[in-house]
């Protein structure tokens, strides 16, 4: 009885602040953008299932614990509709007054969406009926067992996630004459009643059916003989380089152009990774050498910048990885001897120098100030390349692609090479004690400066493509969102974790220009998840094994249970 | 032998960057002054600008600097922190600004204002370290540091979600239109009021850190937080409060520096907020006088520094290159003291 | 009479299309304007160098934006966005479809995020036509992308003169068009008041490291010396996000220019406007802003300080005429939810929105199956031809390089209106001065 007493106070508590969550989430005003987006057209827009996210979630969180079937979903229920309340009386409020000069977004289509187009008191009625039902519902599937809801949640995942891409969708089904499929499945910027049950089953069913599926592969691959294990796999890296080479014509231009940037900054986060992962250095920096690869490419290869020598790119870039080594030498050396906090604070100020010094009216013959050098040929010197057999017609982000997929493949080799190398080690050593490692007789100088060096190459071999991609450099690209960026995908992938670096790209990179008519809130969210990345998973999504033991050695220290148990799955795979 | 070669490297290196700084600032200085372009009222002038603005990186530099000492984590919401506390206060001071209470009683107006500013930025910061950083205490540094990048993207874009993206202009207080004149010297008053609060405010947070009860529990925990904690300091009050304090400096210099400047805006934490930091570092990160000198040492440099070095190389828009100059002599400086002018060695 | 006259346009648009057939490089787009119903949709597409958009009965017709409306400009991008959108809605139906605008974020310092969004564009090929980008950088990367796929970009707010100048690498090329002037107009005019009107002989300028600033000021300084020979003491810079400007105010003072040309935007241009005040040798000095100064943030913050100094404020003729004034803007105010306009590029942006539409309008034709056929090429020849247009801005004409801006420069005063408040007066025209 007084277990379910408390059950219900929580309820309260955590419904205000549900309420709180959602509230903000209106005022902030990403849920009537995204009302724009239907999720299934004339049912649910994909605002109105963000506002339904939080009572959802934390009818879900309310329910979880408990014996006792009914206080369980009374709370859930009491939980959804203390959040109704708030909202409901928020919207009478702001119905009633107009307080629009401060709250900006408070206006009146935003009312009416909240209100359901309906009058406010009678809207104010509808949502908080609405959100006490969706807390029962978070509390039934907290009470139903796994077996249910996870296919029933994997689903609804589906359903949104296929709506969500349903600009992207549509135009490559018409590309592949399916326009069958595309017409079944998407009815204006949404999907259809029927089209959205027949996709909730298949990720549902697939939810059910996959892991037996993979565990049954995987029982039989360990069953065969050594020699066939090795075949599988020459045979899984054969389709991966296949699909790899082959991915640009599936995505068609755009998604191309997103591949390219999410290539781009893999390469970037390959590079910084070698400095903060590996060497443990924190350089908030890096774009400087972004930059320096930039116009060091546009100056030696565009024929109208101030050297005007116009040389082609693959006779260029030996010169500007050699730049860059040198330039990572020179904003290594002075910063060698700082650590942590004041390295991170000069690499910053090298950063600000070097895009200061490309704007600057005083270095403007050279670098062209503000305007940029323009005129840089694109890679290969030809904007168009056909592809013999297969009939393929590379420009733009198509062709970019290729070479870029090499550099990065090189890149991660030559990390991996590294992090397991006599040099690997001795990073790992300085960055576990520097002056331990320094005692036991690591070179912690040379060990440094290399790492600088090898990231500023890495980082300017990127800026090369970039410029060259964009036939153009101008300094406003490189500020210090670049940097910010960079380090972000590292942590989220998992540091010193290569797999964890793309798994980072596309996450970071890639997802936001999926969603480009948001991107005004792209940072908003960006930020939002580098915290919940951290608070909940630490160690990235695909995590370095040493690293996980580094953060697990810290973690034993505490009483388990205060975040220990969101860092336990990744070790399965 | 490897050894002597391996240390040349790197001192041939910092060598070489010294010998051309040395050789810059000199011929810099002397081309400037020959060339007595400036006089020297007006270089007069250009100190107390740099220092009034140096005012207002210190009031920022102050929170870093005593969350730095307390938790040994950078802050880097920390600007936006001030950010909000400014732009919240905005509301009040543009309702008390129009209805007429601000001009007629500017001294209760102004409390009214400064109040909400801190009170809404330490609620921010509460709920910052309470939220964000309390579970991370004991993660490896690289953490929290993440954390609070991104805690910074997403209150300044809260704000511009929540408030706006518009400029917004403080009612400007009539009382402080003008200069007073010290000394027979012309200083505008906003500047008096902002250099003396500065001022008033660090010596207040010497006081509060060394003479408190609280204030020696910070600096208990900043020590050892474990021997802290069995000494029978409540830890995590002890830190909300740090961040309360923090907040509230944040607030503080909100709305001074809405009072200097009259005009607030949701991005206006971020370059403060990377200047502050540079400032406390300068001076010596955790360490709360170094906080003020640094942030005065940038704010001279700043408003200085381009027009007595590179103005004389004819170097063309000497000013757009301050923050460069700021940032060489910060790197300069961790040369020669790794620590700031008056920081000490970490004892990890 | 009028059934006679239908008819018999419809003979002539069948003639037309036969001719057209017959002879491939005739334009089609002639013939569709006349009317909305010939049967040979399938010819005109296929004579289209870039073939037809498809709109099937009931769904919209979809154009797109590619401004900045994220960032530190953002309000440029959103202030164009609100012209858009009253454009739309004026429109009401186009052809019995709806119209939809596409927002994408073009950016404005990251020239990347041009290029991006026009790859976002051109993947969606039921778009018909884009107005953007906001700043002229992101033009460039971004036009080669639409020119490939033969989509028109009217832009409502690049100034830089090389977009439309066909010997300049970054030239926009035949599918670019503007409805917002050319520095170079605002540049000489500025220059051309300052030594004609103001009777000044010296002039320092200030950038902030934007190329919209940098090359307006340095028109301004070349036109300044040659039309009026006078004397440059200073082209400074500062950068965005500063707040101190005393340095560089000190630095010009020690010159004494008699006028101060600095085309910068907020909340920098409020700052430095104030902080003259406290600088010794400025006490004379004429304060001149452009157009990225006429706004409410700026009369907000600064207003009164420049309307005691008679700050002067060059910009687009914002004299658009009474529907500016009583139709367009409480439109644009109830989408917005400001008083004043964020920014003074809403009425080009309208313009642009309204040419794209009268030109869909013009070539689109309905074919067999009922479907309406856009034909892109001809979008473009269709404004590419624009002649005498009455739009919001004044009476519009395409130039061969894609300039349609009216090239009137307004040079206005801040000045108490009927009610005390501050607006933007003029005091002087390109149009009232030639």
């Amino acid at each position: 009885m007084r277990g379910s007493a408390s059950q219900l106070r929580r309820a309260i508590s955590l419904g205000l602040i549900t309420g709180a969550v959602m509230l903000y989430l209106v005022a902030v005003g990403i849920v009537l953008a995204f009302s724009a987006r239907n999720t299934i057209t004339g049912v649910v827009t994909l605002g109105r299932l963000m506002l339904a996210a939080p009572p959802l979630a934390a009818g879900y969180v309310v329910a979880r614990r408990g014996t006792d079937l009914a206080p369980r979903l009374v709370a859930g229920l009491l939980l959804g509709a203390v959040s109704g309340v708030i909202v409901a009386a928020a919207l009478l409020f702001a119905s009633a007054v107009d307080i629009r000069h401060i709250l900006v977004r408070i206006s009146p289509p935003l009312l009416a969406f909240l209100a359901f187009d309906q009058d406010a008191s009678i809207g104010a009625l509808l949502n908080l009926a609405l959100a006490a039902a969706l807390g029962l519902i978070g509390a039934v599937a907290a009470v139903v067992p796994s077996r249910v809801r996870r296919p029933a949640i994997t689903g609804v995942i589906g359903v949104v996630v296929i709506s969500m891409l349903e600009p992207f969708l549509r135009p490559r089904l018409t590309d592949f004459k399916l326009e069958g499929v595309s017409r079944f499945l998407f009815t204006h910027k949404g999907l259809s009643i029927a089209s959205a049950i027949v996709v909730f089953a298949i990720f549902a069913v697939g939810s059910v059916a996959w892991p037996r599926v993979r565990a049954r592969y995987r029982a039989r691959v360990a069953a065969a003989d050594p020699g066939t294990q090795a075949t599988i796999r020459g045979v899984t890296l054969l389709l991966l380089i296949v699909f790899l080479l082959a991915l640009p014509q599936i995505a068609g231009s755009f998604l191309s152009q997103v591949l390219v940037f999410v290539g781009l900054y893999t390469l970037l986060a390959l590079g910084l990774n070698i400095v903060v992962g590996y060497a443990g250095l924190l350089d908030l920096g890096y774009v400087a050498f972004y930059a320096v690869g930039s116009y060091l490419t546009a100056l030696l290869t565009s024929p109208i910048s101030s050297l005007g020598v116009g040389l082609p790119f693959w006779v260029a870039l030996p010169i500007v990885i050699l730049g860059a080594a040198v330039t990572g030498l020179f904003i290594g050396a002075p910063v060698l001897r700082l650590r942590g906090d004041y390295l991170a604070i000069v690499t910053l100020g090298f950063g600000e120098i070097a895009r200061l010094l490309f704007l600057s009216d005083a270095l403007k013959p050279w670098f062209g100030g503000t305007q940029g050098i323009l005129g840089v040929p694109p890679l290969f010197g030809v904007a168009k390349v056909s592809v013999p057999i297969l009939g393929w017609q590379l420009t733009g982000p198509t062709l970019t692609y290729y070479p870029l997929l090499f550099f990065c493949v090189i890149a991660a080799i030559v990390a991996t090479r590294l992090k397991y190398s006599r040099i690997g080690r001795a990073w790992n050593a300085m960055r576990e004690d520097e002056d331990v490692a320094q005692a036991t007789g690591v070179n912690v100088t040379n060990y440094k400066l290399l790492a600088f060096a090898l990231g500023a190459s890495v980082g300017c071999l990127g800026g090369a493509v970039f410029a060259t991609h964009l036939a153009s450099v101008f300094p406003g690209t490189f500020n210090i969102l670049v940097s910010i960026t960079v380090l972000s995908i590292i942590i989220l992938g998992g540091m010193g974790s290569i797999p964890g670096v793309v798994v980072g790209a596309l996450a970071l990179i890639g997802l936001p220009e999926l969603l480009r008519e948001f991107a005004e809130f792209k940072l908003l969210v960006y930020g939002g998840v580098l915290v919940l990345m951290m608070l909940l998973r630490p160690e990235g999504l695909l995590p370095d094994r040493v690293r996980q033991q580094e953060l697990h050695e810290a973690d034993e220290e505490e009483e388990p249970g205060a975040d220990g148990g969101a860092l336990t799955p990744a070790e399965q795979g | 032998m490897r050894r002597i070669r391996r240390v040349s490297l790197v001192d041939i290196i910092l060598l070489a960057i010294r010998v051309v700084v040395a050789i810059g600032v000199v011929i810099g200085t002397y081309a400037t002054l020959s060339a007595g372009k400036l006089t020297w009222e007006q270089w007069r002038d250009l100190l107390i600008f740099g220092v009034a603005q140096g005012s207002v990186y210190a009031l920022i530099a102050l929170g870093y600097t005593l969350v730095y000492g307390v938790l040994l984590m950078i802050n880097f919401a920390h600007g936006d922190v001030f950010m909000f506390g400014g732009m919240t206060a905005f509301f009040v001071a543009d309702a008390l600004g129009s209805s007429g209470f601000l001009d007629a009683n500017p001294i209760v107006g102004m409390a009214i204002v400064l109040v909400v500013a801190m009170v809404s930025s330490a609620a921010v910061a509460i709920l910052l370290e309470r939220i964000a950083y309390r579970p991370l205490r004991r993660a490896p540094r690289l953490v929290p540091l993440i954390t609070a990048i991104g805690a910074s993207l997403f209150i300044s874009n809260s704000v511009r979600g929540l408030y706006g993206e518009q400029v917004k202009a403080y009612p400007q207080l009539k009382i402080l239109v003008g200069k007073f004149e010290i000394f027979g010297v012309g200083i505008l008053k906003t500047h008096v009021v902002v250099i003396v609060s500065a001022l008033v405010i660090m010596a207040a947070l010497y006081w509060f850190v060394e003479k408190t009860r609280t204030g020696r529990a910070m600096r208990a925990i900043s020590e050892d937080k474990d021997t802290a904690a069995l000494m029978g300091i409540n830890v995590d009050r002890t830190i909300s409060i740090t961040f309360a304090v923090g907040g509230m400096l944040a607030g503080a210099a909100g709305v001074l520096y809405a009072i200097v400047f009259n005009q607030v805006h949701w991005f206006m934490g971020f370059l403060p907020g990377i200047k502050a930091f540079t400032a406390a570092v300068l001076g010596g990160i955790g360490n709360i006088i170094g906080a003020m000198l640094g942030g005065l040492t940038l704010g001279v440099l700043e408003s200085i520094g381009p027009n007595l070095l590179l103005s004389g190389l004819g170097v063309p828009s000497p000013n757009q290159l301050r923050d460069v100059v700021a940032f060489s002599v910060l790197v300069l400086v961790l040369i020669f003291r790794p620590y700031g002018i008056l920081g000490r060695p970490e004892n990890r | 009479m009028q059934k006679l006259l239908r008819w018999s346009a419809l003979l002539a648009v069948l003639l037309l299309v036969l001719a057209a057939c017959t002879s491939q490089g005739a334009s089609p787009s002639q013939s569709a304007a006349a009317s909305s119903a010939p049967p040979d949709a399938a010819a005109i597409c296929a004579a289209d160098a870039f073939h037809c958009v498809e709109v099937a009965p009931g769904d919209p017709i979809r154009i797109a934006s590619a401004l900045a409306i994220t960032g530190d400009v953002a309000f440029l991008g959103n202030d164009s966005n609100f012209g858009i959108d009253v454009a739309i809605a004026d429109r009401g139906q186009l052809l019995g479809h709806d119209v939809e605008i596409v927002h994408e974020d073009a950016g404005c310092g990251d020239a990347a995020s041009g290029q991006t969004a026009a790859q976002a564009i051109v993947a969606d090929t039921t778009i018909v036509g884009v107005i953007g980008t906001t700043c002229s950088r992101t033009a460039v990367p971004a036009m080669p992308v639409l020119a490939a796929a033969g989509l028109v970009m009217i832009s409502p707010s690049n100034t830089a003169p090389s977009l439309t100048n066909p010997d300049k690498d970054d030239f926009g090329g035949p599918f670019y068009f503007r409805t917002a002037y050319n520095d170079n107009v605002q540049g000489a005019a500025v220059a051309k008041y300052a030594c004609e009107e103001l009777k000044v002989t010296t002039a320092a300028t200030v950038h902030d490291g934007s190329p919209y600033a940098e090359q307006l000021q340095q028109v301004f300084a070349d036109k300044f010396k040659e039309l009026c020979n006078g004397t440059v003491s200073h082209q400074e810079a500062v950068n965005v996000g500063d707040t101190d400007f005393h340095p560089v105010l000190t630095t010009i003072a020690a010159d004494k220019p008699q006028l101060l040309f600095y085309p910068i935007f907020s909340p920098e241009g409020p700052l430095l406007t104030k902080q003259t005040a406290d600088v010794a040798g400025l006490e004379n000095t004429i304060l001149f802003g452009a157009d990225g100064l006429k706004d409410g943030a700026f009369i907000a913050a600064a207003g009164q300080f420049a309307a005691d100094k008679g700050m002067y404020f060059s910009g687009p003729d914002l004299n658009f005429g009474d529907k500016y004034t009583n139709d367009f803007l409480p439109k644009y105010y109830a989408l917005s939810g400001t008083t004043t306009p964020l920014a003074p590029y809403h009425a080009h942006a309208y313009d642009a929105a309204n040419i794209l539409m009268d030109a869909i309008a013009a070539v689109a034709v309905t074919d067999a199956d009922g479907n309406l056929q856009i034909p892109r090429d001809a979008i473009r020849e269709y404004v590419h031809n624009l002649k005498d247009y009455p739009g919001l801005t004044g009476t519009l004409t395409c130039n061969e390089n894609g300039d349609c801006g009216s090239s009137e420069v307004s040079i206005a005063q801040l000045k108490p209106d009927s009610t005390g408040a501050l607006v933007y007066t003029e005091v002087w025209t390109t149009r009232s001065a030639s």
